[in-house]
C-alpha cells in the first residue's frame, strides 16, 4: 500500500512513466498480498469540498477519525497507544489550519459535522479497513501510507498556492507529514527483523 | 474540489505483467524502485531493484531516471 501512495508523488514530481506493483513483492513471489489497491484516503476523503482550506480540514479529521476508531478496534496496548497519538497529531494540524484560515473558527463546526455525517461513515470505515488490520505492522503499513498521501497533498498545494504565504504554509504542513512518516518507519523498523 | 480531481490517478500493473516487461527488456530500460524500510529490502527485493524507503522520497527523486518506465512496490 506505500507503493501506491509513492508512484502517486512521483507522479506529482513530473514522473510520467510511473506504475504501481499491485500487490507488492509479496505478489511477485506468489503469495497474497493484504490490502486492495482502492483504499486510501480518497476512500474516505470523497465530498467535494469549496477550497483547499476544507479540503485539508476534511482530511486531518478524517483521519483522526480513522485512528480513533482503529483504536477501539485493536487489542494490544500499543497500538492503541500508538493510534491515540497519531489522532492527537491530527488533531495538532487541525489547529494549525484554523489558525492559518481567518475563517477557520466558523468552518469548524460545519466541517466537523459534515464529515461525520456526510463524508465520513465510520461503521463504513471500519468494515472497509477491518480486513487489513491483523496486527502492528499493519496498522503502521495502512498509516505510513496515508502519511505519505497526506505529504503528498500538501506538496501539491504548496506547488500551486496563489500567495507566499500559503506556499510556505502548506510546505510547513508537508514538513509536517513527513516527520509523522519518519516517526512511523522508526516505529516500523523496531518490529520488522 | 475532491480528492480524485486532485491527484492523478496511478496505473497499477500486476506482477505479472512486471515479468512480462521484464523479461522483454534490458535491466537498463527500466528501474525498480522498493519503497520499503531497509530491513525489508534485507530480508528479500527484486533483483536489481533500488531502495528509497517511502520517507526518503521527496529529498532523493534526483537519484531517479525520469526518462525510464519505473515500478514501484
Amino acid at each position: 500500500m506505500r507503493s501506491k501512495a509513492a508512484a502517486q508523488l512521483l507522479q506529482a514530481e513530473g514522473f510520467t512513466q510511473i506504475y504501481n506493483m499491485s500487490g507488492g513483492i509479496i505478489a511477485y513471489e506468489g503469495g497474497k498480498a493484504a490490502g486492495d489497491e482502492n483504499q486510501g484516503m480518497e476512500y474516505f476523503v470523497r465530498k467535494n469540498f469549496a477550497d483547499v482550506f476544507q479540503m485539508s480540514y476534511a482530511m486531518e479529521e478524517g483521519l483522526k477519525q480513522l485512528y480513533l476508531a482503529l483504536a477501539e478496534l485493536v487489542e494490544d496496548d500499543k497500538a492503541k497507544a500508538l493510534l491515540t497519538r497519531l489522532a492527537r497529531f491530527e488533531e495538532g494540524h487541525k489547529a494549525m489550519l484554523r489558525a492559518r484560515f481567518s475563517n477557520g473558527a466558523a468552518v469548524d463546526e460545519v466541517i466537523d459535522s459534515e464529515s461525520l455525517e456526510g463524508g465520513f461513515d465510520k461503521q463504513q470505515i471500519l468494515d472497509h479497513f477491518r480486513g487489513q488490520i491483523r496486527g502492528l505492522e499493519d496498522i503502521i503499513q495502512l498509516a505510513m501510507m496515508l502519511e505519505t498521501q497526506a505529504l503528498d497533498l500538501y506538496s501539491r498545494l504548496s506547488r500551486t498556492a496563489e500567495d507566499e504565504e500559503s506556499k510556505v504554509f502548506f510546505q510547513y504542513m508537508a514538513k509536517e507529514e513527513k516527520l509523522h512518516l519518519g516517526f512511523l518507519s522508526d516505529e516500523y523498523d523496531t518490529l520488522i527483523v | 474540489m475532491n480528492w480524485k480531481s486532485l491527484f492523478t490517478p496511478g496505473a497499477n500493473m500486476s506482477p505479472d505483467e512486471v515479468k512480462i516487461f521484464m523479461a522483454e527488456h534490458q535491466l537498463d530500460e527500466y528501474q525498480l524502485l522498493d519503497v520499503r524500510q531497509l530491513k525489508e529490502y534485507e530480508r528479500g527485493h527484486l533483483p536489481g531493484s533500488m531502495l528509497v524507503p517511502v520517507k526518503e522520497l521527496t529529498g532523493r527523486m534526483e537519484e531517479l531516471d525520469r526518462t525510464k518506465p519505473t515500478f514501484v512496490y
